[in-house]
């Protein structure tokens, strides 16, 4: 395996930054990485669990058959997305 | 002349607000005018965001399109916004979003998505970021692609920073090359950067990094840019607030003791800069003149507006200046209370600031719609004042004459602003605050109250001596009363009452000058008058200068007293006109209904805007213009 089909972004154990998912949260090192960073973690995504999944493209949350049915139409499919802790000095209250 | 505008766009919680405020602060710094307000989804995050900026060398009244600079922080932006942008502008984006389809965006609204792919597609072009790039290209936009993620592995090498915290610096990377291209040195852009995040000295150092890297990326490949000169205002120690900020200053200033709150946009940044700023150090004579030298503000969120506008009745009847803050759903729950507040004559103020309803309708946005919600307000009838603020400037003073006047003639009055003022950031000298300017009257509030002290003494001009609760023996009820306070259904007694509480309402037209009622802009004699109320204001001034320029002279009576209505001084104004225009956000034309009910004028035409976005000053001169031509209601709908 090449380190491209290795990279973060394939990777089960990294969150994608929600709104610029360029970088991504390494469950592992427990730090930000680049989509196209690679390490000796990495684990191929599946969507064969039974659990939540999040899809990047529509920025929900899935069942793992909507997952499935996501990711065969080419979404970005993780187990999370990542959301900067700092956010709320972002956004407004809206009610 | 320096007019730029500038929009920074991206998903909301991504850095939006904190870029558009260090440009706010950028261009202050180097000595403009500014005026910048941010556009928000109601979904909290994520949907798009975007802070609409506009400087110039004196005061911009009003934000416009097509802006000069488009910073687009995602595909979503550079979709939203690719035809905001004017001929010769530029557009700065990433390019490893060009391939985003419009179809793929969750976030954007489905009928925007529509439109959009139709006019791309008109053009032969994709219905993707790169397609609408094209499309700005094709009309003289210049294209300034950031590779933000090549640049964010530079600041992290460079400060020697690991990428989660590198990771907030996009945008500040994208906006310092906006603001270079646009002519900015990086010194101001490095100042307004500390001072925006200066408690945080790590993340100043990234964030002025990233910009020095952004810029120099932009020297490198689209070369050495023309210094914008600097501005009028260089060296000046000046403030940057929004309306929400002045309001909650004017109440400190007015000694405001309780303000009760239940979160709602537009209003809760008003009460959450109180709960920032509560404890403060009175000057003496203001301390003399309210009898205690410290200001401690109470700002309690409540359960429900219910309880904001009853607490702060208690808190008027123990003799806080007492007031409440809300928008239009929050203020229908509290009418009862100020039904109440009426009848028991007591002086509370309310803040009421409107967005678009109805119901929960489009809470982050902004519309004029509560006018006559406003008035009649409260069953029975009930008697209130209501007056409007038209800038920063005057919703600070109205903020203090509101508690002036509850307490002088011991009524609720209403503060009406709007969602575009509450969120609408603006430089300020620190003379247009000016303290001491401020007189407090606190009317017939009576010390020693005695043992014969009647709450609801008829008097002449309907003002009894008000005391509070705990230094007199009295009744207050929302039951109709005798002059003890006493519940009573006498027939004579009640309408001694209605009449005393009507005579209050006169006393207010009375007392009041002119400037607080009804301020007339431009040449009296003009054949063509707008009406208008709040913050359509500055709009409206702007573009009677544009109107000028096309040989069109255009008059503006601004209504700032909606009740009771000052009826005469709208009739002597008006009636000299030969076409009276009516600027309002809302659909009804309410402002031209209250000046026909009053005046019995009939508004000719109305220019309204009711997509929940701010009033641009073109889409004045265009509806003045269509009015002219025999047009009874323009509809304008710029804005994304």
């Amino acid at each position: 395996m090449d380190r491209d089909s290795e990279r973060c972004s394939l990777c089960r154990n990294w969150r994608p930054h929600i709104f610029y998912p360029v970088l991504g949260y390494c469950t592992v090192k427990g730090r930000l990485t680049f989509d196209d960073d690679w390490c000796e973690s990495f684990m191929r995504i599946s969507y064969d669990e039974e659990r939540f999944y999040w899809c990047l493209t529509c920025r929900m949350r899935l069942t793992s058959q909507e997952a499935r049915e996501h990711a065969s139409k080419g979404h970005k499919v993780y187990l999370s997305g990542y959301i900067d802790p700092d956010v709320r000095e972002e956004i407004y209250d809206a009610f | 002349m320096v007019d730029i505008s500038i929009i920074i766009g991206g998903p909301q919680g991504g850095g939006i607000e904190s870029a558009g405020q260090i440009a706010v602060k950028t261009f202050v710094l180097k000595g403009y005018d500014v005026l910048g307000s941010r556009e928000y989804h109601s979904n909290i995050m994520g949907a798009h965001s975007y802070y609409h900026l506009r400087v110039k060398e004196r005061k911009p009244g009003s934000l416009t399109l097509p802006v000069d600079a488009l910073l687009a922080l995602d595909a979503e932006s550079i979709l939203t916004h690719y035809r905001d942008v004017r001929p010769g502008g530029v557009v700065i984006y990433d390019p490893a979003v060009k391939a985003t389809r419009v179809d793929s965006i969750q976030p954007m609204a489905p009928p925007l998505k529509e439109r959009v792919k139709q006019d791309l597609e008109s053009r032969g072009l994709p219905a993707t970021a790169e397609g609408a790039l094209k499309a700005m290209e094709s009309e003289g936009v210049k294209l300034v692609g950031l590779p933000l993620k090549a640049m964010l592995r530079k600041v992290s090498e460079e400060v020697k920073a690991p990428v989660t915290s590198v990771s907030k610096t996009v945008n500040t990377m994208g906006l310092a090359a906006a603001l270079y291209l646009l002519g900015v040195e990086s010194k101001y852009i490095e100042k307004a950067i500390s001072l925006q995040f200066a408690a945080k000295e790590k993340v100043v150092k990234m964030n002025v990094a990233a910009a020095r890297i952004a810029i120099d990326y932009v020297k490198e490949v689209y070369g050495e840019h023309e210094t914008l000169p600097d501005g009028p205002h260089k060296g000046k120690l000046r403030m940057i607030a929004s309306g929400n900020d002045v309001v909650a200053m004017g109440k400190v200033v007015a000694g405001v003791g309780f303000l009760s709150y239940y979160p709602i946009t537009p209003s809760s940044d008003e009460a959450l800069y109180l709960e920032k700023h509560k404890y403060l150090k009175l000057s003496e004579d203001v301390a003399e003149k309210l009898g205690y030298d410290r200001l401690s503000v109470v700002a309690l969120q409540m359960e429900d507006e219910l309880a904001s506008i009853n607490a702060a009745i208690g808190a008027a009847l123990a003799g806080a200046r007492a007031s409440t803050t809300t928008s239009g759903p929050g203020y229908s729950l509290m009418n009862e209370g100020i039904s109440m507040a009426v009848e028991a004559e007591v002086p509370v103020v309310i803040t009421l600031w409107m967005r678009a309803g109805p119901s929960t309708g489009m809470p982050t946005r902004t519309g004029q719609q509560d006018l006559l919600h406003s008035i009649f307000s409260g069953h029975g009838d009930a008697p209130k004042i209501v007056v409007a603020s038209g800038d920063h400037v005057e919703a600070f003073y109205d903020a203090i004459k509101a508690f002036n006047w509850a307490e002088i003639f011991q009524v609720p009055v209403i503060h009406l602003l709007d969602k575009y003022l509450a969120s609408a950031m603006t430089s300020l000298d620190r003379e247009e605050l000016d303290v001491s300017q401020v007189v407090l009257d606190r009317g017939k509030l009576v010390e020693n109250p005695g043992p014969d002290y009647l709450r609801y003494k008829i008097t002449e001009d309907g003002i009894s001596p008000r005391a509070r609760i705990g230094d007199a023996v009295m009744n207050v009820t929302g039951l109709e009363h005798t002059e003890d306070g006493k519940g009573t259904e006498d027939p004579v007694a009640r309408e001694q009452m209605m009449l005393k509480r009507e005579r209050k309402m006169k006393l207010v037209l009375e007392k009041l000058p002119d400037e607080d009622k009804a301020v007339f802009h431009g040449d009296p004699d003009s054949e063509v008058v707008i009406v208008s109320f709040g913050s359509t204001k500055g709009v409206i001034l702007d573009a009677m200068e544009m109107l000028k320029s096309k040989g069109v002279n255009v008059g503006f009576l601004q209504i700032r007293l909606l009740s009771p209505f000052p009826e005469d001084l709208v009739a002597d104004y008006l009636s000299k006109a030969k076409k009276v225009i009516s600027v309002e956000l809302n659909l009804m034309g309410q402002l031209a209904f209250l000046v026909r009910a009053h005046t019995g004028i009939k508004v000719d035409s109305l220019i309204t805007k009711i997509n929940g976005r701010p009033l641009y000053d073109y889409e004045v001169v265009e509806g003045v213009l269509k009015a002219l031509e025999g047009a009874r209601r323009v509809v304008m709908s710029g804005g994304a």
